[in-house]
């Protein structure tokens, strides 16, 4: 079991982790690929799945953060 | 091996001429120096060469990783002065995101300015980490580093740039190493510029590291001489208490700190596995000023190896002394570098001649060690995925650097105190060609002597004036690329594959 107070620190925590990081290490992906030994074609996938991954991210963000929202605005007090 | 029997080849062929020349002594005192200059340029080159011979010759080990059981506390420090937020902001994002759960972030801030202290404020209350400032100022970055350090009590210390974003699992796998080996005092790690596409600067300073993380660094570490890169590493932090914390009398502390740890037989290890991403300097101002600090810095740790070998030569064990003497002296190459590059002006100028030896003798002795040590670096570079066209751009960047490396070594070599100034990231594109005055000025004495030389050999084809020429126009080339790394990288928006969100 686990309080409501606990549960959205933990929910704030991973969402501040994902909202971060996940731009962060896309931008360093960049300059991986480009040093990369991988062929052109190669490298347009990596780059069409990590695009989708990126997107699906951004999604996943929003979803949590609603998430938050209703739990914060809910009446349940333990999980 | 076949580099150096033609190293050797040439030597002798070189010193037989130099002897059996006539000449007046003017040009004795001139031909002394340049051979003394091409010996120090190779004895440089042997080193690096030497490196690749004992990478091939060894058997490569990967360090023991085992899954931690336990997390003994980490400090996790980024010392930072004026640091522009997002950059700063990144950086603990990262180390908020590493997955070990006993650690601690410091914040180092050394900011004089209220707008970036107030932001750094901000962050280490958003991610929930430690604020530190000093009182008293001293030692630049060792000192602060130092003055936290004394107060902590963590049982490892990880340092990272405030512009340097490690990836998740650095802290799990280096901390391993080291609770695996209880002598080991230092892991070194190396890093990668993400914003090589955004100068030309950018990228072939990242190339020039390259060709340092992929095969010098190897070759330290096998020699038991790897040394601290001041960043991107950890450190045990009894073994750091034990030699007195961070050396704060040269401004490359992570150098003489590495130096003082060997001398008190603690070791270290280079693990080459990029787990963290850093930013380059992006034009050539913050290039040469960050460049300016290694000479300087080098040089001061050379006085300290050469003060230390002459008194106690059994301090280190012999290789350990060849990586400290190799490594110091690398900046002062440039005055040999420098007076290679004057030799051919003098003589198609003056007609002063300081090389002597016949062009046939030169051709059949030089060109085969010129070539195949050419071919080993580059071939060597493109084993590690680095394409030739790639690794040239950080060899004229170096070429430009001259100027730089000379005036470290000398503000270096006579204690010459200067401002720790932190390298500037954020500047991108051109600096005023009044700022760039000595590589302008090497510019445009090469484009004399080539005028000149040109018509010199309308009048007198002898092979001399014609060699000399070829130098002479060769090295103007090399300085033409002042005006490639003066600019910002062309399209580099099409090479992004995505944008900075």
């Amino acid at each position: 079991m686990i309080t409501k107070e606990e549960l959205l620190s933990l929910m704030e925590t991973a969402s501040k982790a994902e909202g971060t990081t996940m731009p962060l290490y896309t931008k360093h992906i960049n300059s991986t690929l480009f040093l990369s030994r991988f062929d052109e074609e190669e490298k347009e996938r990596i780059q069409k799945i990590l695009l989708r991954l990126n997107s699906e991210s951004t999604d996943h963000a929003k979803i949590f953060k609603q998430l938050i929202n209703q739990i914060k605005n809910g009446s349940a007090d333990v999980y | 091996m076949l580099v150096l029997i033609f190293i050797i080849v040439y030597f002798v062929c070189r010193a037989v001429f130099l002897s059996y020349a006539v000449s007046s002594p003017l040009e004795k005192v001139l031909g002394l120096l340049f051979f003394a200059a091409e010996a120090y340029v190779m004895f440089h080159a042997f080193g690096y060469f030497l490196g690749i011979y004992k990478l091939t010759k060894s058997k490569k080990s990967e360090p023991k990783i085992t899954e931690l059981t336990s997390f003994p506390p980490v400090a996790i420090l980024i010392p930072a002065r004026h640091e522009p937020k997002e950059i700063l902001e990144n950086t603990i994002a990262s180390c908020y995101n590493l997955s070990y759960p006993s650690k601690t972030i410091y914040i180092l801030d050394d900011s004089s300015k209220q707008e970036y202290m107030a932001e750094a404020k901000e962050i280490a209350q958003k991610y929930d980490c430690q604020l530190f400032r000093r009182e008293v100022w001293h030692g630049a970055k060792a000192g602060i580093l130092n003055d936290c350090i004394k107060n902590l009590t963590d049982k490892y210390i990880v340092i990272f740039d405030a512009d340097q974003n490690p990836i998740s699992s650095f802290l799990t796998k280096t901390i391993s190493i080291l609770e695996n080996d209880s002598e080991l005092a230092l892991i070194q790690t190396p890093q990668y510029y993400s914003n090589l596409q955004s100068s030309n600067v950018a990228f072939a300073a990242n190339m020039q590291q390259a060709c340092f993380y992929e095969y010098i660094c190897e070759a330290k570490s096998i020699d038991g001489a790897m040394m601290c890169c001041g960043t991107n590493f950890v450190v045990r932090r009894e073994t750091l208490a034990d030699v007195g914390g961070f050396d704060e009398s040269t401004v490359t502390e992570d150098f003489a700190t590495s130096f003082k740890l060997h001398l008190r037989g603690w070791k270290t290890l280079y693990y080459n596995h990029v787990s963290v991403f850093g930013q380059g300097p992006e034009n050539l101002s913050a290039y040469f000023s960050q460049q300016n600090r290694w000479a300087m810095g080098n040089i001061a740790v050379l006085k300290k190896v050469l003060a230390k070998l002459w008194k106690s030569p059994s301090a280190l064990r012999p290789l350990q002394w060849w990586e400290y003497l190799v490594t110091s002296s690398y900046y002062s190459v440039s005055w040999a570098y420098l007076f290679l590059i004057f030799c051919p002006i003098a003589y198609i100028i003056f007609d002063i001649p300081s090389f002597f030896m016949k062009p046939t003798v030169y051709m059949f002795s030089f060109l085969p060690y010129l070539i195949l040590s050419q071919l080993i670096f580059y071939a060597g570079m493109k084993n590690r995925n680095y394409a030739p066209s790639k690794i040239l751009r950080g060899q004229l960047l170096f070429f430009l650097s001259l100027p730089t490396y000379c005036k470290g070594t000398l503000l270096g070599l006579f204690g010459v105190s200067r401002k720790f100034i932190v390298t500037k990231k954020s500047d991108i594109g051109r600096v005023s060609y009044k700022q760039l005055w000595p590589q302008i000025s090497l510019w445009a004495i090469n484009l004399s002597a080539i005028t000149w030389g040109i018509n010199r050999f309308a009048y007198d084809r002898s092979p001399a004036v014609a060699v000399n020429l070829v130098w002479i126009t060769y090295h103007f080339l090399l300085c033409s690329s002042i005006f490639y790394f003066n600019d910002k990288l062309e399209g580099s928006d099409k090479m992004a594959l995505f944008d900075s969100a």
